[in-house]
């Protein structure tokens, strides 16, 4: 039959592949290579920067209410509004915020990662009474396999009745998913792509019938992560423990913080090997681009001054991102580096969370430096997310305003430092003329998905499979697994380079 | 589902920060306008703009009976040039790495597992002249927009007509 593609990449951030060698069956190698969000100065320079929060949710179908967050914030800041948004402002974007997070979160691990972990096609024999797991046999026995296949065969050790009791989980999250959008939408006034997030706060007003509504969301949403979602980790934990020992990154944690709630996810700099947290100084931000696409002699800039003169083809390079690295050192960004800075500055939430969570896995702290330990972290955030979400909706205050009256300054500067549901994420602005002269964003898979920096160190990702076991080369599922860990923010693709790296073979994903 | 709201449903995709991989949004946003400028509201049928969050927009139109999708798409016809596919005529692009990677086409068949399928599903869309950072259709694109428009509400007119039941959608 004849296919035509309807182009996905430009929809996108742009694509991450991921090159790996290998040797005696181990990842001798790892490259991961990919474009980025550059040239956002282009599309946002001259413009009234009251638009700007609303397009900047446009960069990106997975995470818009994170970078509509952080470009509120940035232009908080440049228009001199810091510390005087309305508490329901406040509240109402970390509402709106949480809500991505839990959709976001839920769907990457059971409609991505756990078929990883999750046989679908026990379904395909299934003859009991459920409605829905008939549905999905019949489904499969259709012959209609996406989306479940192609997929990487992995090693799957559950048993039939813990594969069937994941599916079911599977199709509950498309409902919870839903939830979380609609709960969004109360306040955004239009999905997709919310219209209320702005400078200065929301531009929405707080109804008790709103409030309602939204708790009666949350709680759904809350029940099933409680139920379902952290329990099905754990039960893949039980069965995949080895997977608490694959997939170690750099272990140093970065995070700018997210949420307004004092110490609930502070910023900071973890270190595991010398048990040290640092507070964030962004000026210690640069990126080297030695090993990237761009012209030599711009290694270690801050991003504000960074230059970015491409250079394809350049001897030596393999991606067009650059290497972003804080004390001149790769950092991994995400949940995991949100929860070990949140653990290690005493919020009390995640210490409750995560130690509940290695006594049950029966695994000291240290063992969530990996491909499970990133799942797991992932999955406690969405739960406290999800509890404290109910107690920010519960805050809000009917009939108070949600807004500043603002005005556009003739100059400014600002940095909106928060955390999009995969990482670390920062918008800067400059303001001149009452324009915008600059903009940037530097997203989380720019630090997870980085490539090797001028001193040859590689990045997050890469460090996480070096090592790593191939049993098939031609079934890579367990780079596959590792890499899914980071919940990449770009699609992948995945080439294994024979050792000669003379026949390479690439495998559709 | 007994309670089917509109007719149609059509959902306009794409990136507006890229230019004309913005062109599904910017037709279903100058209909809806359209509709609205011809002083009645567009009968049986659903605009949405679902920008880069095709799951969302689905979402919105979950009551629709039929299903009608415009996007930029890439087929070697030529700048400005349309497309009409049947869904199965769409390469899915495989399976997904990373949430990015979710195409519509899974999620059509997610709604499908979760019983919400549409009678009918209709792809529409132009040829991209230009994608690259900014806000605007090129100037190709720009003036192929009507036409592109006629094309759709054709489109539109001929699957509430191929609808074996009587239209009582009171919207």
């Amino acid at each position: 039959m004849h296919k035509i593609t309807i182009d996905p990449v430009t929809r996108i951030e742009g694509h991450l592949h991921v090159e790996v060698e290998h040797e005696d069956g181990r990842v001798a190698r790892a490259r991961c290579g990919g474009t980025m969000a550059r040239g956002l100065e282009l599309i946002f320079g001259g413009r009234d920067p009251r638009d700007i929060p609303i397009l900047a949710q446009r960069i990106c179908g997975v995470c818009p209410q994170a970078h509509a967050t952080a470009s509120a914030l940035a232009m908080d800041q440049a228009f001199g509004l810091d510390g005087q948004v309305p508490l329901n402002g406040v509240l109402l974007r970390d509402v709106m915020l949480a809500a991505n997070f839990l959709q976001s979160h839920i769907l990457h691990f059971y409609h991505l990662a756990a078929l990883d972990y999750v046989d679908v096609t026990a379904a395909a024999g299934y003859d009991g009474d459920d409605p829905d797991l008939r549905a999905t046999g019949d489904f499969i026995a259709r012959g209609v396999l996406q989306p479940f296949v192609p997929r990487y065969e992995g090693d799957y050790r559950l048993s039939a009745e813990q594969n069937l009791a994941a599916l079911k989980h599977y199709l509950a999250a498309l409902q919870v998913r839903k939830n979380a959008h609609e709960m969004l939408a109360l306040f955004g006034g239009k999905m997709p792509h919310q219209c209320t997030v702005a400078v200065g706060g929301v531009t929405t007003q707080v109804t008790a019938d709103k409030m309602a509504a939204a708790v009666t969301y949350a709680r759904e949403i809350v029940e099933f992560v409680q139920q379902c979602y952290v329990p099905d980790v754990l039960m893949i934990a039980s069965a995949y423990p080895d997977y608490f020992e694959i997939g170690r990154g750099c272990a140093r944690f970065l995070s700018y913080g997210v949420f307004s709630e004092e110490g609930l996810f502070p910023g900071g700099l973890f270190e595991l090997s010398d048990d040290r947290l640092c507070p964030v100084r962004p000026d210690r931000i640069t990126e080297d681009v030695r090993n990237s696409y761009y012209a030599d002699g711009a290694d270690g800039l801050h991003p504000s001054e960074g230059r970015t003169e491409p250079a394809p083809g350049k001897e030596g390079a393999y991606s067009w991102l650059k290497a972003p690295r804080y004390d001149g050192r790769p950092c991994e960004v995400g949940p995991l580096a949100r929860m070990a800075v949140a653990y290690k500055s005493g919020s009390a939430a995640v210490r409750e969370a995560v130690d509940g969570l290695c006594a049950a896995a029966g695994i000291g702290l240290t063992a969530l430096n990996s491909t499970l330990g990133r799942h797991a972290a992932r999955a406690l955030e969405t739960h406290i997310v999800a509890r404290k979400m109910q107690e920010w909706i519960l805050k809000l205050q009917p009939g108070e305003p949600c807004v500043l009256k603002v005005e556009v300054p003739q100059e400014g500067q600002g940095a909106g430092m928060t955390g999009a549901p995969r990482g670390a994420l920062g918008h800067w602005v400059t303001i001149r003329d009452h324009k915008v002269a600059n903009y940037q964003a530097v997203v989380p898979t720019t630090w997870n998905g980085s490539p090797r920096d001028a001193a040859g160190v590689p990045g997050p990702m890469e460090q996480a499979l070096e090592g790593d076991v191939i049993r098939d080369p031609d079934n890579p599922f367990e780079v596959v697994r590792t890499i899914r860990s980071f919940d990449p923010c770009l699609a992948c693709s995945v080439h294994i380079a024979r050792p000669k790296g003379t026949q390479e073979i690439f495998l559709p994903v | 589902m007994d309670d089917k709201g509109p007719a149609v449903g059509v959902i306009g995709i794409g990136n507006l920060l890229l230019k004309d991989e913005g062109v599904g949004v910017h037709a279903v946003r100058a209909l809806a306008r359209r509709a609205l400028d011809d002083g009645a509201s567009p009968q049986g049928i659903r605009f949405v703009d679902g920008g880069t969050d095709p799951w969302a927009a689905l979402s919105e139109v979950g009551d629709c009976r039929k299903l009608l999708v415009l996007d930029a798409v890439v087929g070697g016809k030529g700048p400005g040039e349309f497309h009409c596919l049947a869904l199965e005529d769409v390469d899915t692009g495989g399976a997904a790495m990373s949430l990015h990677g979710l195409t519509l086409f899974h999620l059509l068949n997610y709604e499908r597992l979760l019983g919400n399928g549409f009678d009918d599903i209709c792809v529409l869309g132009m040829e991209p002249a230009e994608v690259a950072p900014g806000i605007g259709l090129s100037e190709l694109c720009q003036a192929r927009l009507p036409a592109f428009m006629d094309v759709v509400t054709d489109q539109i007119h001929g699957m509430i007509s191929r609808d074996n039941k009587p239209d009582t959608d009171a919207h």
